[in-house]
């Protein structure tokens, strides 16, 4: 049966992930995201998207693709 | 960034999430969260993949990748019993540990007969071409007639599938072009939803995956026991890399890595199904049978303002017009096209040479200067990077013919689209456009012959007699709807199940 010490395992891993929320929301995190977010080739494809699907399309791509590669970014 | 969630909110939503895959890993039903890890990581440890992969889902609020998946089983399989359930909170910790993940729910799908569709990029994005045309032509009669479907999307926080709130829903099954969604309405869809979660229940790819999504999509497949199946558009990413940004090959080839763990693939041509066939052939290297595959050709159905556009070719026009519509890339051909046009304005033949279509600038500079240069020779020759729909359908009808050349197409919608509104075709003698090609309506050579397309152009610019029988093929060409595609689609994808119950 599960006991005293299995709801401290409980406890020490919910602050864990709190943790590693707070890790990932800090300033600094946030910088990191935004230099893998904003890399050169960015701007290219940016343009070219923008002269196919209109400026906000693009815009929209892009946010898209940043956020799937910085899940991808582990 | 939303304020940090409680340690509190996070047990607590971690035993929602245990109660709600309780039945599934026969945990007590009524036990409070310590106790029913305990009874999880004990079924963990027996060995089973399937298990696993749930399990994980359930402690991390995310789909596992193989990677993920592996840890887990290691962590929990070695540990001693009396540390198992630390070692598998532990490996959890850098996924539920994300933006958005934290305190989610879960809701399971075990229902066997239930597809979950994934439209993700159609759902959430107003871009509207090629596959999300078809995504939201189809699905809607999926819907529309009943069928077990619910439509889903890998969450804005990542890592697992969510219901689609009205908005997504509405880009799926009422989509109107040109109304785009407002910077509010972004931010409301990345409210917290509960993630749905397949168990035993079917999943169907109608689009290509993120990048980003691949790893944990083909773990899925591969261990969750859930029926995948995918829309096999084409293979072009990967057979014809030379016209792709590298961006998009890199994608597809994870792509394949889903596909490679499904249990089937419906090409919407035959040559696109042979050539999933031909990367499922090659599976047998890693010891894998791959998918099944059908060929399930898609529909084309042109509104009928489209078909009321104009009386037909020629009318207030000085010149017969030739139409070449299709993005500019290098396997698209239109070089040769020009090339051709070009040949036949030598001559004195006098014609309008109309092209139609987007691309990079690396593509389109070049070609355009040529455009540009030739008119200032008196050609009747342009080229259009965007158009509105009711100019293009207008430019269909009054066309003498179009031209599709193409080297490599998983379909070739222009094609059907032009048959269908009765304008013959001069296109390629292989592949999808063959295929197409052969309902009638068409002109079919070698598309890598500059002087087979400059005698067929010729000809058909020429010959009154050929393109009024080319017109009566067009206008009885058969017409396939997306009912037909949706209903086929299903009866395929569904197949093994029905033919086991017999």
């Amino acid at each position: 049966m599960p006991g005293h010490d299995d709801e401290a395992v409980l406890r020490a891993w919910s602050g864990d992930v709190v943790a590693s929320y707070v890790k990932r929301s800090t300033p600094e995190a946030t910088g990191v995201r935004r230099a893998l977010i904003m890399p050169r080739w960015a701007a290219t494809v940016f343009v070219r998207k923008s002269r196919e699907i209109g400026f906000s399309g693009a815009l929209r791509l892009a946010r898209d693709v940043a956020v799937s590669r910085l899940r991808a970014a582990r | 960034m939303s304020p940090a969630p409680s340690p509190t909110a996070v047990e607590a939503a971690l035993g929602a999430r245990l109660r709600a895959v309780a039945t599934a890993l026969g945990l007590p039903a009524d036990a409070d969260p310590p106790q029913q890890l305990a009874a999880l990581v004990e079924r963990v440890a027996a060995g089973s993949a399937r298990d696993a992969w749930l399990a994980y889902t359930a402690i991390a609020a995310t789909f596992p990748d193989r990677n993920a998946l592996a840890a887990f089983r290691r962590a929990v399989e070695l540990a001693p019993s009396s540390e198992r359930v630390a070692a598998a909170l532990a490996v959890s910790v850098d996924d539920i540990g994300r933006p958005g993940r934290a305190t989610r729910g879960l809701e399971l799908v075990d229902d066997p007969e239930t597809v979950l569709v994934d439209v993700s990029f159609s759902a959430s994005n107003d871009h509207n071409t090629g596959v999300q045309r078809v995504v939201r032509s189809f699905v809607p009669h999926w819907v529309a007639s009943g069928r077990p479907v619910r439509l889903v999307r890998w969450s804005p926080f990542g890592g697992a599938y969510v219901d689609l709130d009205d908005r997504e829903r509405a880009r799926i099954l009422a989509w109107r072009s040109g109304v785009p969604t407002t910077v509010a309405d972004r931010a409301a869809e990345r409210a917290e939803r509960p993630i749905v979660v397949p168990w035993g229940a079917r999943v169907f790819h109608p689009e290509v995956l993120q990048q980003a999504e691949c790893a944990a999509a083909a773990c899925l497949a591969e261990y969750s026991g859930a029926k995948v199946g995918v829309l096999g558009h084409d293979t072009i990413p990967v057979s014809s890399a030379d016209s792709q940004p590298e961006l998009e090959s890199e994608r597809f080839a994870k792509f394949l890595d889903v596909v490679k763990h499904a249990d089937f693939v419906a090409g919407v041509s035959r040559s696109a199904a042979d050539e999933f066939a031909g990367f499922a052939t090659a599976l047998s290297a890693q010891g894998l049978r791959g998918p099944r595959i059908v060929a399930v050709p898609n529909a084309v159905e042109v509104p009928a303002e489209a078909r009321a556009a104009v009386a037909g070719e020629g009318a207030g026009d000085e010149l017969p017009i030739v139409l070449c519509v299709g993005s500019h890339e290098p396997r698209k051909n239109q070089e040769a096209v020009l090339a051709a046009a070009e040949q036949l304005f030598a001559e004195g033949v006098r014609f309008r040479m109309v092209f139609v279509g987007g691309g990079g600038r690396q593509q389109t500079a070049s070609f355009d200067a040529k455009v540009a240069r030739w008119r200032t020779r008196g050609m009747a020759v342009e080229s259009h990077r965007r158009l509105s729909d009711p100019e293009l359908w207008s430019l269909y009808r009054r066309a003498r013919f179009t031209v599709l050349l193409s080297l490599h197409e998983g379909f070739g919608l222009p094609v059907a689209e032009s048959v269908s509104l009765g304008t013959p075709v001069l296109t390629s003698d292989f592949g999808s456009l063959a295929e197409v090609a052969a309902a009638g309506g068409c002109v079919t050579i070698d598309p890598r012959s500059d002087v087979q397309i400059v005698d067929a152009m010729r000809r058909m610019l020429a010959d009154d007699e050929l393109i009024a029988r080319l017109r009566a093929e067009a206008a009885a060409a058969p017409e396939r709807t997306w009912a037909q595609f949706a209903d086929e689609l299903w009866q395929q994808f569904t197949a093994d199940e029905q033919e086991t119950a017999k």
